[in-house]
């Protein structure tokens, strides 16, 4: 991993020597609002956020880039595990919350086993843990709480008890990833069941309250820089809240 | 250049091309999705930036995000200055920003100066360094309310040079905003921005002296001319090959280097065409000053909020 600081409309210099470029989150193609002088020219790529660019092998020798940057502010993609809050239901299905700049819907028969007969019955207010389905910048994003591949609910739904707390969405990104240590970390102490989402929300459920509080403290800690991510400074911070 | 040589100093010690120290923070603000704080000495601006947000039905726009940009004075409330300083921001920001990709969305910059906008009295020529000179600089014997204000009858004002109107705010103030807001959006880091702004004010004290970068309070006050100068910095930003014919009066701009470009000029007072050519090719070495900080600053702050 680079660790070059790019702000918006630097340019970004990729290297030649892949078969395929994969272009993430913070890149794009520079509109030059001129006609360009010779139409063969390859467009300059330009970060368009700030962040640290990051790099990683992808699929067929592709290679994939993207700037690493910390917001708060989710928008919807397909395929993102995400929490949301039902604000209303109507006839079909729900209204649910992600803290984008519209509400998700979330369809009644998006649930495993559902059917016009027996659809679940979630009231206002319930969180669940669902699956972006259709996430178009002009329509209103759709979830799910079923894995298409299978129909089964492999764990998407409604999520009972526990504690919601919300962080910056790189560092959602970065508990997802098994190699970051903080909750391997915390596991070994506290036991706990948790759901990440990708919209900036964590939840998680422990046996007592003074657990739930600790965790909380430690997830917000590491999000505003204040513990660092390794394994000794996590340990310390669980057991001084845990004390 | 300017007939001063750099040896000379300023009251405030700096030389004549010296920028004050800057204030470059980000994310200071909890609730906000990115907040900037910039600060040119004491006169220093804090800004946030929301967004995409959910719009009102009546101000959704199908093709675009709305951009709504608000101004919170130090004191008393948004007026003529405020709206005009909004005009200017509104002016830069759409075309930075690549507002195309949230139809139906809001994004809400709002900018909240931390310095005073009115004109300092001053008793005496002398330059005070204490910062508490630009709070509470109302004189007593203004009539307050009164549309348009009386001028003020401290002794500068009775010199016949022209002043600037009570109803704007001074161009570092101005240059402030612009930076916050800038960084307000650097560190939203979820609206994709093609190229950034970054603005700097510039004086000339005297008909023969020379221009002084980023003027106090107290040097704009007493300046002849003063210019706000806004570039925005991205590779492919320059409209080279039709900035000739655009405005005949910016010939002065013929710009070698693509990665700039002028976006916000503003001058008032008095000057000649020669000083106007030096005072944007001042600007143009300051505002690759400011960049250079926010990028030492940023990648500083990023670094030590790193997670892997």
């Amino acid at each position: 991993m680079s660790t070059t600081l790019v702000l918006p409309g630097d340019s970004i210099s990729l290297p030649s020597s892949f078969k395929s470029v994969v272009l993430g989150p913070g890149l794009a193609p520079s509109s030059s609002r001129l006609p360009a002088p010779s139409s063969d020219e390859v467009p300059s790529i330009i970060s368009t956020k700030l962040g640290l660019m990051s790099s990683a092998k992808g699929k067929e020798r592709s290679e994939q880039f993207w700037v690493e940057g910390r917001s708060k502010r989710y928008i919807p993609a397909q395929k993102d595990m995400v929490l949301g809050t039902i604000i209303a239901r109507h006839a079909e299905g729900y209204r649910v919350d992600l803290g984008s700049s519209q509400m998700a819907q979330l369809d009644g028969l998006a649930f495993e086993g559902a059917t016009k007969r027996s659809k679940p019955n979630l009231k206002v207010g319930t969180l669940v843990y669902s699956r972006v389905a259709l996430a178009n910048r002009d329509m209103e994003p759709e979830i799910e709480c079923i894995d298409p591949n299978t129909g089964k609910a492999e764990g998407f739904g409604e999520l009972k008890g526990g504690l919601v707390v919300s962080c910056s969405l790189q560092l959602c990104r970065h508990l997802l990833n098994p190699k970051f240590i903080v909750l391997p970390t915390l596991a070994a102490t506290i036991p706990f069941e948790i759901a990440v989402g990708l919209n900036g929300r964590v939840w998680f459920k422990t046996e007592t309250v003074s657990e739930s509080i600790a965790l909380k403290r430690v997830i917000e800690g590491v999000d505003s820089g204040d513990i660092k991510p390794d394994k000794g400074a996590v340990d310390r911070a669980v057991k001084e809240y845990l004390a | 250049m300017a007939s001063a040589g750099p040896s000379r100093r300023r009251s405030d010690g700096r030389k004549p091309h010296e920028i004050r120290p800057l204030t470059i923070e980000i994310g200071e603000l909890d609730r906000a999705d990115g907040s900037g704080r910039f600060g040119f000495g004491a006169t220093s601006a804090l800004a946030s930036c929301s967004g995409p947000l959910e719009v009102r039905l009546n101000q959704e726009l199908p093709t675009r995000a709305t951009l709504e940009i608000s101004h919170r004075p130090l004191e008393g409330v948004g007026a003529t200055a405020s709206r005009a300083l909004i005009t200017t921001l509104e002016s830069i920001y759409p075309s930075a920003l690549r507002l195309s990709l949230y139809p139906r969305s809001l994004i809400q910059i709002i900018v909240q100066s931390l310095s005073s906008s009115s004109a300092p009295t001053l008793s005496t020529g002398r330059y005070n360094e204490s910062p508490e000179i630009y709070i509470d600089t109302e004189p007593e014997t203004t009539e307050k309310n009164v549309w348009p204000q009386p001028p003020t009858q401290s002794a500068l004002a009775v010199d016949k040079k022209e002043k600037s109107p009570n109803t704007s705010y001074n161009f570092s103030s101005r240059a402030v905003s612009i930076n916050s807001a800038t960084l307000a959006i650097l560190d939203a880091g979820s609206i994709a921005m093609t190229h950034l702004p970054i603005a700097i004010s510039i004086a000339s004290l005297s008909d023969d002296d020379g221009l002084v970068v980023d003027p106090s309070i107290e040097e704009e006050y007493n300046s002849i001319a003063r210019f706000g100068f806004a570039w925005s910095f991205g590779k492919n930003v320059s409209l080279r090959e039709d900035q000739n014919q655009k405005d005949s009066n910016m010939d002065v701009d013929e710009e070698e280097d693509e990665e700039m470009e002028l976006i916000w000029v503003e001058s008032e007072g008095k000057f000649d065409k020669e000083k106007f050519s030096d005072a944007l090719e001042l600007s143009k070495i300051a505002c690759r000053q400011i960049l250079s900080e926010i990028r030492a600053k940023l990648g500083e702050t990023l670094e030590c909020k790193r997670l892997q």
